[in-house]
């Protein structure tokens, strides 16, 4: 996240460096504390059960979030995020890793400005993807 | 299961409508606090020398952050009561596009408005599919961001 990306250094099918999260309870409660969603099917094993839910469920947000940090990370300090879209398709539960991944897809030049657009989504431990999304980043 | 629609004309009503303003000054408790639920350790949110090297005044706002502000201003049934007899929300996901970095110490004020309501059919019977935009303004009257987000809500509770 240090090293600078630079536009012509990007290739089409180029690997965005992963990025892998431990979920656990505890992180979920800090992501109650900082998103204000205190719904406890997200930190109360009890109510989660009682809901039908296998488990705790890892919150929506703190996966886009997290595919929002698997570029900021990639594009270095010089790197502009410039849009990011994500879909909520399946359900994470908690102790389980989730890994974000990526792919750039397209880079171009629009209004003078580097453009790279990646595919990117959510994986849990089986490999099924739960969050597709896409990024566009501003490169220098 | 009636037949009659589950998206009332006070429902519809709200389409269109701006469903509440709400203004928040960013601090670094607020940025701390997404760096421990998210352990982001980018230092451009953290470490005022490299975000200085880096051409920042000082560090910066991890954009992730506007999404935990996705919540702030109730539950869908607060600012959409006309929704109040609705089971509760499930996110579908979203889009953010951005316009410019976030500083601490900056007020934002998001203007959050019922773009579109949609009826679905569930695994349990209908859905209503609420798309909710909200425009994110800093103090200098800026736009700094767009979300657009896709909440579901069961007809029956």
């Amino acid at each position: 996240m240090n090293i600078q990306v630079a536009y012509e250094d990007v290739k089409v099918d180029m690997e965005i460096p992963p990025l892998t999260l431990e979920t656990s309870t505890r992180l979920s409660v800090r992501w109650a504390a900082a998103s204000g969603d205190d719904d406890p099917i997200h930190y109360d094993q009890n109510y989660a059960k009682g809901q039908k839910l296998p488990n705790i469920i890892i919150n929506g947000r703190l996966k886009i979030a997290l595919l929002s940090q698997l570029i900021t990370n990639w594009m270095g300090p010089q790197g502009f995020l410039k849009k990011l879209e994500a879909s909520l398709r399946g359900m994470d539960i908690v102790n389980d890793p989730i890994t974000c991944k990526g792919l750039v897809k397209r880079k171009y030049v629009e209004n003078a400005r580097h453009l790279v657009e990646i595919e990117m989504w959510i994986e849990n431990k089986e490999g099924k993807v739960t969050a597709p999304g896409s990024a566009i980043v501003i490169l220098p | 299961m009636s037949e009659e629609n589950v998206i009332t004309a006070d429902m519809e009503k709200q389409i269109g409508n701006t469903l509440n303003i709400q203004i928040t000054q960013i601090d670094r408790r607020a940025v701390d606090q997404y760096i421990a639920a998210t352990n982001d350790s980018n230092p451009l949110w953290q470490d005022e020398d490299f975000a200085i090297k880096a051409g920042y005044g000082g560090v910066l706002v991890p954009p992730g952050l506007l999404v935990t502000m996705q919540m702030e201003g109730g539950s869908p049934s607060d600012y959409m009561p006309a929704q109040a007899h609705l089971a509760g929300a499930i996110d579908g996901g979203g889009e953010w596009v951005f316009y410019r970095s976030i500083r601490i110490g900056d007020t934002i004020t998001a203007v959050r408005k019922l773009n579109d309501m949609t009826e679905k059919k569930g695994k349990v019977g209908p859905m209503i599919l609420n798309t909710i935009e909200v425009t994110y303004y800093n103090q200098r009257s800026e736009i700094v961001a767009k979300s657009c987000w896709r909440t579901f809500r069961h007809s029956t509770e």
